[in-house]
């Protein structure tokens, strides 16, 4: 089933300030597989009400498949590699075009967890699924 | 004298008619702001005048109203049941025929009426001739390279021969022609939609031979009337025996098309740009023609010029109101007034007031639930002047300019003020001119030629194709249950368009100098937004991708997801953000617009609307004392984030 992450209005969320990161150097990390954007935590104040789906498939031979809908009636598919160096991970689209970030990976409770490591203020947090065909 | 004409045949049109109308109809008229007389009696018919009364006349008493010279009146338009309150609302329940006797000239009895306390205003019945076509026969199927009609999806066996739809840049259509001028269709109709026989395009213009084998299917048919007994209104519509549409010349149900004098398949042709039935294995395809299973749309034909005659203001003002009560979603009106000859919105009403609160009748009439009103596409006209001809130029309908197979300005097309937007319109003479395959391919009559299809060119050729994408885009939107507007819908059509001016370098020459060498400076912004693009609007029916900001970063973004690849060349009038989104936002100075991309700076991670004025076509927008082009209004969303890549991709 497609969840619908609705970016809200989140000012408590400096609060909670629970974007604790997957241990970095955590050994057998494995994020092959298909993920689905589930959450976004923010240390920041306001993010507003835009509404997101993504669902992204890491493949074992470092390729990856992205399926991004934001605010438009319809998925975009990118392509593209990835490489994970102990817990961060990068990568680069098909057309050549880096990443907006490096991230740091973990997995929490079979969530894949990424926080972007230039500044550290947002956190997605994926859940494994099967990306529905209608989708791919 | 002033004379109305359909826009077809340019390449004549250019040489011929315009020494037809030079005299008076390339000059600006002069109408007295305050007169109560519309026009002048210069080409205006002998036996009729319109008339506006200050109230709706009490139809018991209207031989109260009568004068000196004066038969009888008669209402205008046809009242439908359950539509008054609209009438009203526009005041065509106001307009009345006054027919007259002879006794006494249209000038005196005109004078006569309009010194009357309850007449509003006295218009001339324009008698509108029809501009002789440029057509050339088919010439059989070509041996060149053409697309493939696996790459198209369809059998039509002469669908190869339709570079307006999907052009390949075959240098034996032209040596300059150019690969990807077209309308883009080819991914719309494989993935999305190919039309909908609930979406009705109303092709105003010369009877359309519903006949045709390539057109029979995707005809609208009045079941009503077709089931009924002749000679009786069973659909009590007003109109009798109206299956296929109205002949409001002859004012019958029998649409005529056959080949006169007069008569050059220019309906028919316009009506199978539209909606030629595709995958038939017959001729060709229409930009909404279906996939060959019942689903393309419907052509209703709106007879307004008939065998020498017709073209009236009463005519084609019937005919529009017709449509509107009828179900057409869209009116193609490929005829107007020569360019020039009205040069503000203003001028144009005092002429033709008639037509113009019948256009705005029809725009304001919900005939599907996809969009709460009326589509109306005009051509620009053929004069090759730099403003475009009415109806088309008026600000709130779309008006289309015409390219060639070398994807540039033709010599016939108007272009600048009034003209939003650019399609095939095909063009004779260009070198190697061995075919008259760089004209547009389409359906015509048997009695014009025998294989039913010939080549045409003109704005008027233009026009069906934007009508065809607005019907296709209509057909998508129900398919997906969105819902739209008028206004939202037109921008959206405006702004799909791609980027024309970058070609306007240098000169185009014809074959033989059988046309001057066009400066193609002279186009430079004056081709509306640019260049319709089918898949473009498909997207954003679908809905506009918000665009991605970075946090804490000045920069300028790109727009052209939502105002097409032109949005370098438009004239923005405003950018404006709601104290909630500016907070949201964090924006340190104010958004705007330069060299076509938006200036934001945002200071918070967040999302808002950003609403941004434009002009589509144009420099300024039309008005009563203006020529100019459509206000398009847009709202882009943006996410601001601590980092965005290059692509737009989410990672």
């Amino acid at each position: 089933m497609k969840a619908r992450i609705i970016l809200f209005a989140v000012l408590v969320m400096m609060v909670s300030a629970c974007g604790e990161k997957g241990s970095n150097g955590q050994k057998g990390l494995d994020i092959t597989g298909q993920w689905e954007l589930i959450d976004i935590e923010t240390k920041a104040a306001q993010i507003g009400d835009a509404e997101i789906e993504v669902y992204i498939e890491f493949k074992k031979d470092n390729t990856f498949n992205l399926w991004q809908m934001i605010g438009a009636g319809r998925f975009e598919k990118m392509t593209g590699a990835w490489i994970l160096n102990q817990n961060v991970l990068s990568g680069k689209y098909s057309d050549g075009k880096a990443w907006g970030a490096n991230y740091e990976v973990g997995i929490e409770s079979g969530n894949l967890v990424m926080t972007e490591t230039k500044q550290d203020i947002q956190t997605y947090i994926y859940r494994k699924c099967t990306i529905p065909s209608d989708i791919q | 004298m002033l004379k109305r004409i359909a826009f077809g045949g340019a390449a004549i049109l250019a040489l011929v008619s315009c020494q037809q109308t030079l005299d008076e109809g390339c000059l600006p008229l002069e109408v007295k702001p305050d007169s109560k007389i519309l026009h002048t009696k210069s080409g205006a018919s002998e036996n009729t005048l319109l008339v506006k009364f200050t109230e709706v006349p009490v139809s018991g008493q209207l031989s109260e109203y009568a004068i000196d010279g004066v038969e009888c009146f008669e209402p205008l338009f046809t009242s439908v049941p359950g539509k008054e309150e609209l009438e009203r609302q526009f005041g065509l329940d106001r307009w009345y025929v006054a027919h007259l006797s002879g006794s006494r000239s249209n000038e005196i009895v005109a004078n006569a009426l309009a010194e009357r306390a309850d007449v509003a205003i006295v218009e001339y019945d324009l008698m509108m001739t029809f501009g002789d076509d440029l057509t050339f026969p088919y010439e059989g199927p070509s041996v060149a390279t053409k697309a493939s009609m696996s790459d198209l999806g369809f059998n039509d066996p002469l669908i190869s021969e339709q570079w307006n739809l999907y052009n390949l840049g075959d240098k034996s259509i032209a040596e300059t022609a150019y690969a990807g001028g077209d309308i883009n269709v080819k991914d719309t109709w494989r993935t999305l939609t190919a039309g909908d026989p609930s979406i009705v395009v109303a092709v105003i213009d010369q009877g359309v031979m519903y006949s045709h084998p390539d057109l029979s299917a995707n005809m609208w048919v009045n079941e009503k009337e077709k089931a009924g007994v002749s000679g009786v209104d069973d659909d009590r519509n007003g109109f009798v025996d109206d299956i296929y549409g109205y002949n409001f010349v002859d004012m019958t149900g029998e649409i005529n098309y056959d080949k006169t004098e007069y008569d050059s398949g220019h309906g028919t042709h316009c009506a199978g740009t539209i909606g030629a039935v595709n995958n038939n294995g017959v001729g060709l395809a229409g930009v909404a023609g279906g996939t060959g299973n019942g689903d393309g749309v419907r052509i209703m034909s709106c007879q307004i010029f008939s065998r020498g005659y017709g073209g009236e203001t009463r005519h084609s003002s019937n005919a529009i109101k017709y449509a509107a009560d009828n179900g057409a979603s869209v009116i193609s009106c490929s005829y107007g007034y020569r360019g020039g000859a009205f040069l503000s919105d203003g001028s144009f009403y005092r002429a033709a007031g008639a037509e113009y609160d019948a256009v705005r009748y029809f725009e304001a009439s919900k005939n599907n639930d996809v969009i709460d009103g009326g589509i109306a596409v005009y051509a620009a006209g053929n004069d090759g002047l730099p403003y475009a001809g009415y109806p088309g130029a008026l600000n709130d309908v779309i008006c289309v300019s015409a390219f060639g197979p070398d994807f540039l300005p033709t010599a016939y097309t108007n272009y600048g003020p009034g003209c939003n937007i650019v399609a095939p319109g095909g063009d004779a003479y260009l070198p190697p001119w061995t075919s008259a395959k760089g004209m547009i391919l389409s359906t015509v009559p048997n009695t014009i030629d025998a294989s039913g299809y010939a080549y045409k060119v003109g704005t008027s050729m233009a026009c069906p194709h934007v009508s065809g994408v607005v019907a296709l885009a209509l057909s998508y939107a129900k398919k997906i249950g969105k819902k739209f507007n008028t206004r939202d819908f037109k921008t959206m059509v405006v702004s799909s368009a791609n980027d024309f001016d970058s070609r306007l370098n240098g000169t185009k020459k014809y074959y033989m100098n059988a046309y001057p060498e066009l400066n193609l400076g002279q186009f430079m912004k004056k081709m509306g937004t640019g260049s319709i693009d089918t898949w473009i609007l498909m997207m954003k029916i679908e809905g506009v991708p918000y665009i991605i900001a970075e946090t804490g970063k000045n920069q300028y973004l790109d727009v052209s997801d939502y105002f097409g690849t032109s949005s370098v060349n438009l004239t923005y009038l405003s950018v404006e953000v709601s104290d909630e989104d500016r907070e949201a936002l964090g924006l340190a100075k104010d958004p705007y617009m330069q060299y076509g991309s938006l200036y934001v700076h945002p200071t918070k991670m967040g999302s808002g609307k950003i609403k941004i004025k434009a002009v589509g076509g144009g420099t300024e927008i039309g008005g009563s004392s203006a020529i100019g082009g459509m206000e398009i209004v847009q709202e882009i969303s943006i996410i601001s984030r601590p980092f965005k890549s290059k692509n737009g991709g989410w990672l």
